[in-house]
């Protein structure tokens, strides 16, 4: 078992009034699995991939990563299980501006502790080649197109060999043709054996994945 | 990660926004550059005054009409020449101290006056100085060309007048002033000689003005008193002894408080005093604009952080820890500030290198020490707080931060 939550609550408190973002969460995600989280808006997709890919931590459950228990593990430390063992891929792409593709794919190896940093950058062109853009590599992201500039992302994603890769509406800021892809881009990278979890409210999206999990009100419908 | 490697992130962020960077330095810059120049020019003004009095000998003293002290602090009205008004001094006096006292060596007149000169159509307005023959060794003045008035022209008051540098320029152009008749102020007067140039002193240009004797120069202004008296004691140890004397003779003819006598140490020591405060003041002023640019650069870094919340979130997101972000925030104000500090050092000592062709200036190791410094410390110092303010952000929210 690669990642499990059991029995997760994460709870907001907006002054007096608490907000029941997911409710008693339990899920498991298997080695080589493409997921798919599906919901409407404030269904706490979003706050689920949070928890998934150790952005926060829950207010009640445990989550289990790789036999680890993470869930209330400090800042620093969940940093480091960011960076070598989840990949993520934002629906806004969140590259830096004004730095080549290149370095932005190099930029989780500079936060990883590295005995061959040559070779781990020699990596990194290597990835961007595969999702094919070995030409651009040096182009800003402002001279690439939104799904040019995805394929960077998931190639940052991809560049410390994570177990998981996250994705928050991937295809959200791109047409359906350049949706469809980079939908095909993640199929493959299942068929090469990575895990991969995708957040969407798009059915035609999601049914791309081998399996569907539906949520409402932070609890799972299906 | 290693410091190298952050020291480069925080570089090329920074390079990514060169203006910001350039404009955010620019206020250390010139707080380091005025700090550096100010003190400079105060330093070298002091140096500069310091020289001139030593000139004057450290075996000297000078007698002043009037009650008046030096840096004793109760009531100094100031610098020699101030209270001209009602001088009791005769060549009687000079007299009685030249035979009374054992340990002075001479015993010079001297009198101010500003007049015309005028050679042929040239005419120039100056100061005509009243001196004693012995102005040449009390002041250490060179005559180039002719000769200073002698003993016996002196004493039958001859109309002979030695001219500073300025003034024979001013005058006789390319032509040789030497046995020339020119008249002072309707007078006419024979040129001897034209002293060596020395430059400006306490703002008197020493080369600007036309010596004449002393006694000459009574009869000719009608003045029936000298203005001071310049006295040299035999030695720098018999500085007290001859003050004594000076008081002893002089107070059988005069009232104490019709004279007062001054010693070059003392007078040293007072405007040392005065320009040490001035230049810590100037000092000060500019150390002002270190801090005011140090704010500056607490200002973008803010900003700065505020506008890569979303940079921030992702470093986050892909594994920066806080404290990796807070040095990273940390280093790029550092860079900042030395990088200003530095230039603000090479514009600040290149600038009073060139200041001093036209006005002197002393670089003093302290005040680029002090200015690097505040520099320094003003950069971790306005860092800090920004580079908290990242280091605290959420990574959710700063990811979603539009």
């Amino acid at each position: 078992m690669l990642l499990k939550l059991k029995n997760v609550s994460k709870i907001y408190q907006m002054d007096s009034i608490q907000v029941k973002a997911l409710d008693n969460i339990s899920l498991e995600i298997k080695k080589g699995e493409f997921v798919s989280i599906m919901g409407s808006s404030g269904s706490g997709k979003s706050t689920l991939m949070h928890i998934m890919g150790c952005l926060d931590i829950p207010t009640a459950g445990k989550v289990i990563f790789e036999g680890e228990d993470v869930s209330r593990l400090n800042e620093a430390e969940l940093a480091k299980i960011r960076n070598q063992k989840i990949g993520f891929v934002f629906q806004g792409f969140n590259l830096l501006p004004r730095t080549s593709a290149l370095a932005n794919v190099e930029l989780p190896l500079i936060y990883t502790h590295l005995d061959n940093q040559k070779k781990e950058k020699k990596k990194a062109a290597e990835i961007l080649k595969m999702v094919g853009l070995e030409k651009r590599k040096n182009h800003f992201p402002s001279q690439l197109s939104g799904g040019e500039q995805q394929r960077v992302a998931i190639a940052r994603a991809l560049v410390n060999n994570p177990l998981i890769i996250l994705a928050d509406e991937p295809t959200g800021n791109l047409d359906s043709k350049t949706g469809k892809e980079i939908m095909e881009i993640f199929q493959e990278l299942n068929k090469k054996g990575n895990t991969i979890i995708i957040v969407t409210h798009e059915a035609r999206i999601a049914r791309c994945a081998q399996r569907i999990i539906k949520l409402k009100d932070g609890k799972i419908v299906a | 990660m290693n410091f190298l490697e952050l020291f480069i992130i925080a570089f090329m962020a920074l390079k990514t926004n060169k203006t910001r960077a350039i404009l955010t330095m620019l206020g250390v810059v010139i707080g380091v550059t005025s700090v550096i120049l100010l003190v400079s020019i105060g330093s070298g003004l002091k140096t500069y005054i310091t020289q001139q009095l030593e000139d004057l000998g450290a075996n000297s003293l000078i007698v002043m009409p009037g009650e008046m002290s030096l840096g004793s602090g109760e009531g100094g009205s100031g610098v020699p020449g101030a209270g001209v008004a009602n001088s009791k001094f005769t060549l009687n006096h000079i007299n009685d101290l030249q035979r009374g006292g054992e340990t002075i060596q001479t015993v010079m007149a001297y009198i101010e006056n500003n007049g015309t000169i005028k050679y042929r159509g040239n005419s120039h307005i100056t100061q005509i100085t009243g001196v004693g023959p012995e102005y040449q060794t009390v002041r250490n003045q060179k005559v180039t060309h002719g000769s200073f008035f002698t003993l016996s022209q002196y004493n039958s008051a001859k109309k002979i007048a030695v001219l500073g540098q300025t003034v024979a320029d001013d005058l006789f152009d390319e032509e040789d002033p030497i046995g020339k008749k020119i008249t002072i102020s309707d007078q006419r007067y024979v040129v001897s000689g034209v002293l060596e140039e020395k430059g400006g002193f306490a703002g008197v240009d020493v080369d600007d003005q036309v010596f004449i004797p002393a006694t000459t120069a009574m009869r000719h202004f009608d003045m029936d008193n000298i203005q001071s008296l310049w006295v040299q004691s035999q030695s720098s140890e018999t500085i007290e002894q001859t003050k004594k004397e000076i008081e002893k003779i002089l107070l059988k003819t005069l009232n104490d408080d019709e004279f007062s006598i001054l010693d070059t140490k003392s007078i040293l020591s007072t405007i040392s005093n005065i320009l040490g405060v001035l230049t810590a003041a100037l000092g000060g002023i500019a150390a002002i604009s270190l801090v005011v640019g140090g704010i500056g650069i607490m200002n973008i870094m803010l900003v700065s952080v505020t506008e890569r919340t979303r940079e921030i979130g992702l470093r986050k997101a892909v594994g920066a820890t806080p404290r990796i972000i807070l040095i990273q925030f940390l280093i790029e104000a550092i860079i900042l500030s030395f990088l200003g500090g530095t230039i603000g050092i090479l514009l600040g000592v290149s600038g009073s290198l060139i200041v001093n062709h036209f006005f002197i200036t002393t670089i003093t190791p302290w005040s680029i020490g002090l200015a690097f410094g505040v520099s320094a410390l003003v950069g971790i110092i306005f860092g800090v707080a920004p580079a908290a303010k990242a280091a605290r952000l959420n990574p959710i929210d700063a990811l979603r931060y539009e």
